[in-house]
């Protein structure tokens, strides 16, 4: 017995309409990769052609701790708060999105808050996302900003993004058991390599650092001037860790580490934040918020559970052959803006504003990069009793110390770095025998995103 | 059959009140089983009690204390406020769509692929075999890869950000498709059908009165699973999602995650989030699978044997 026919070809039909509806929805037709060469075109010719339009409304990404900075911003501007709609978002997906955007030739947000090795990511030709703020930010203004803290958001001269807060790296040290040992705080790196030997010799289980993840790049050799990630022009890069400067430094290190002044543990190893619970953390280089966030003198801080008075804070050391000391950093955002933005002008007011108003800047988490919100944020810091001094003056006189010849690259060199050199570390070896490994893979990654490498 | 019978038949009988089940084991070989079990449960149920646990202590006490130490029914209260306080309550929202999305492609999917599988079992028609092949076929894609071209698609549509970009190709099903397809072909008479069509029933009728109360076991099975999927989607609707107010809680967690310093301890900030708080969220997305699996078990045991014997 077989279905009457008309039912076979309704049911039939059905079936491959829906089979069929399926299939189209999950391949990409020929209109559509046609329309995606033709977008990604017209992305090209929208950097000159946009129509600035001043009612229109602006997306801005940011993290949720700076949320609350654009509500600020709204509160104060009661005129513009309707035009401008806050997305949380993650801003490790931001390059991956501008690619996506880039190819539907719209979604972009007008303003996202990121670091400037973000920004350089979308900065590429693929991406070309981010608009010169040059013409919207005043000199005025730009020189009222930490020396060279825009620097790494100059890219070809153009200002690709505005500096929000900085990570410099200080002296951190425990001013009380300093004083009980009778050590001097060091001023220069021999002097610290000088101190890390008689702690071993004298304290041994006390340290005076950490050679434990990825921030120890930036912590000494960054800080060393030592050329991983030297741009010479856009796409020129030198990379040459056998240069002086990088050998006195991993000789220091070695040293250090092989006598366990310096822990080859993380400085957010639990292990390590229990040395510190336990006093045994003699100093610490580190960035310039972890006297807040990392030390803390609060219940629930991961270092000190109680503020006594025992942190203090020291200038960046100072490698005796150079002309001044220049320091690393673990951090420090910027804001940039979409040269796809319809409304450049409420987008660059609001970045301008983030950066340099008191109303945000001057209770902001970390210290602002904008010298006068600077001055008002010190507040926060100085009120903390863990301190057994202030430390904004050190604080902000090192901030213009961060050495400007180490670059946001396109390559990641601090993932290479702790898969190749902490790597082999855990495994017992050397820093010094690792080195070459790393070069090998950093000029392979810097080939492959597009740079032409020299090593002089 | 008939064998197994005999064989079941001639075993020795099992002594009465006998509690340890050897099953010819041995009382060694007994033991060792439920040792063996024993250590497999405390190797995976460690993780998820502690998982359990851990919004129940504060920061310090999920590292200074014992693993499996409890906290205070507070704390978790706490960790719940500190949560839903998170971006003006963005957490409940992202739950609210998380049960949208997933119950739209569920919907949505069974509503396709029932009568797809159910057309491609009983009805002969031109271009049947190929079709199932193209089942076949897309079953094997991975979804990720078909994700870009699917943005692509729904941007030309003006769909993406919308939630129609995460429930509509979500509810694209081939798997299940196939499972419908095998489950009607092997567990429909067709004499049944044969003799419904002689009192006149039309193919939706045979379909809706006979092939739909015929597939509880499969409607268990292909629920689950599709809740399961869709619950815990995340790749789609991180790609088609830009407005936060639409993620669903697995694109949610990961901001939540990446922008507190509750696992980037680099993270700068006087958000409240902490290891606790993700926790609590991880429960969040956990909990609802479990509690869909215990309902639909029995149906997705049955369910997942469908065409393993023929009869």
């Amino acid at each position: 017995m077989h279905p009457p026919r008309c039912s076979r070809v309704a049911a039939a039909s059905s079936t491959v309409l829906i089979s069929f509806g399926m299939l189209l929805a999950a391949c990409g037709t020929a209109p559509i990769t046609s329309s995606t060469s033709a977008t990604a075109s017209s992305g090209e010719a929208a950097a000159t052609s946009a129509i600035a339009n001043d009612a229109a409304p602006i997306t801005v990404w940011v993290d949720a701790t700076r949320e609350a900075a654009v509500k600020l911003y709204q509160e104060a501007h009661p005129d513009v708060a309707d035009k401008i709609i806050i997305e949380i978002a993650d801003r490790a997906q931001f390059p991956a999105k501008v690619l996506l955007f880039n190819n539907t030739g719209s979604g972009w947000p007008d303003v996202v808050f990121a670091e400037p090795e973000v920004v350089v990511q979308v900065a590429d030709a693929s991406r070309n996302f981010p608009a010169d703020l040059t013409p919207y930010v005043s000199k005025e203004i730009l020189d009222q900003f930490a020396p060279g803290s825009n620097a790494p958001c100059t890219f070809d001269g153009k200002l690709f993004c505005l500096r929000n807060d900085l990570a410099q790296v200080v002296l951190w040290y425990n001013k009380p058991l300093m004083d009980q040992f009778g050590y001097t705080v060091p001023t220069t790196w021999e002097e610290y390599t000088a101190l890390g030997e008689q702690v071993a010799q004298d304290h041994p289980g006390y340290v005076i650092g950490a050679f434990g993840d990825g921030q120890a790049l930036n912590t000494y050799y960054w800080a060393g001037q030592c050329p991983v990630n030297q741009l010479q022009d856009a796409n020129t890069v030198k990379i040459n860790l056998a240069d002086a400067k990088c050998v006195r430094v991993t000789q220091m290190v070695d040293k250090l580490i092989a006598n366990g002044s310096i822990s080859k543990l993380g400085p957010f190893d639990p292990a390590f934040a229990e040395l510190a619970n336990d006093d045994k953390l003699l100093m610490l280089p580190a960035a310039s918020w972890y006297g807040e966030y990392v030390f803390g003198g609060k219940p629930d801080s991961s270092y000190y559970k109680e503020a006594k008075g025992q942190l203090s804070v020291a200038a960046p050391l100072k490698w005796q052959a150079d002309d001044k000391a220049y320091t690393g950093a673990q951090g420090g955002a910027a804001w940039t803006m979409s040269r796809h933005t319809q409304n450049p002008k409420l987008a660059a007011d609001l970045i301008v504003w983030l950066t340099t108003a008191n109303e945000y800047q001057g209770t902001a988490p970390t210290l602002p990069a904008y010298l006068p919100a600077a001055d008002t944020w010190s507040k926060t810091v100085s009120s903390n009793p863990v301190y057994a001094s202030d430390p904004f003056p050190v604080l902000k006189a090192s901030s213009g110390l961060i050495d400007p010849q180490w670059a946001n690259v396109r390559f990641a060199k601090d993932a290479t770095f702790t898969s190749v050199v902490i790597g082999a570390l855990t495994e017992g070896q050397t820093v010094e025998s690792a080195l070459p490994e790393f070069q090998t893979q950093l000029t392979a990654l810097a080939e492959a995103a597009g740079y032409q490498v020299v090593n002089q | 059959m008939r064998h197994a019978a005999k064989t079941h038949a001639s075993a020795p009988a099992r002594p009465r009140g006998s509690r340890l089940r050897t099953n010819g084991l041995g009382p060694l070989g007994a033991a060792i089983r439920v040792v063996l079990l024993l250590l497999l449960a405390v190797f995976f149920g460690l993780p998820l009690l502690w998982l359990l646990l851990a919004p129940t202590k504060t920061n310090t006490q999920l590292t200074d204390w014992m693993p499996l130490a409890f906290g205070s029914f507070a704390r978790v209260g706490e960790a719940w406020k500190n949560l839903t306080d998170f971006s003006d309550g963005v957490v409940l929202r992202w739950g609210l769509n998380s049960i949208f999305y997933t119950f739209g492609s569920l919907l949505l999917g069974l509503a396709v692929t029932l009568p797809a599988g159910y057309g491609l079992a009983t009805l002969r028609f031109a271009g049947r075999r190929t079709l199932i092949w193209l089942t076949l076929i897309t079953m094997i894609i991975p979804s990720s890869a078909l994700v870009l071209p699917l943005f692509l698609e729904l941007s030309y549509v003006r769909l993406a950000n919308t939630p129609w970009s995460v429930i509509l190709p979500a509810a694209f099903f081939p798997f299940g498709v196939y499972l419908a397809y095998i489950y009607y072909a092997t567990s429909l008479p067709n004499d049944l059908l044969a003799a419904a069509r002689i009192d006149g029933c039309n193919e939706w009728q045979l379909f809706t009165n006979i092939g739909l109360p015929l597939s509880r076991a499969l409607l268990g099975l292909l629920t689950f699973v599709s809740f399961t999927a869709n619950w815990n989607n995340y790749f789609l609707p991180y790609v088609m999602l830009n407005n936060s107010r639409l993620f669903n809680l697995p694109v949610g967690l990961q901001v939540l995650m990446t922008g507190t310093s509750a696992l980037r301890p680099t993270f700068a900030t006087d958000l409240p989030i902490r290891r606790a708080e993700v926790a609590l969220a991880g429960l969040l997305l956990v909990v609802p699978v479990a509690l869909v699996f215990l309902y639909s078990q029995r149906f997705v045991v049955s369910g997942a044997l469908t065409g393993a014997t023929k009869e």
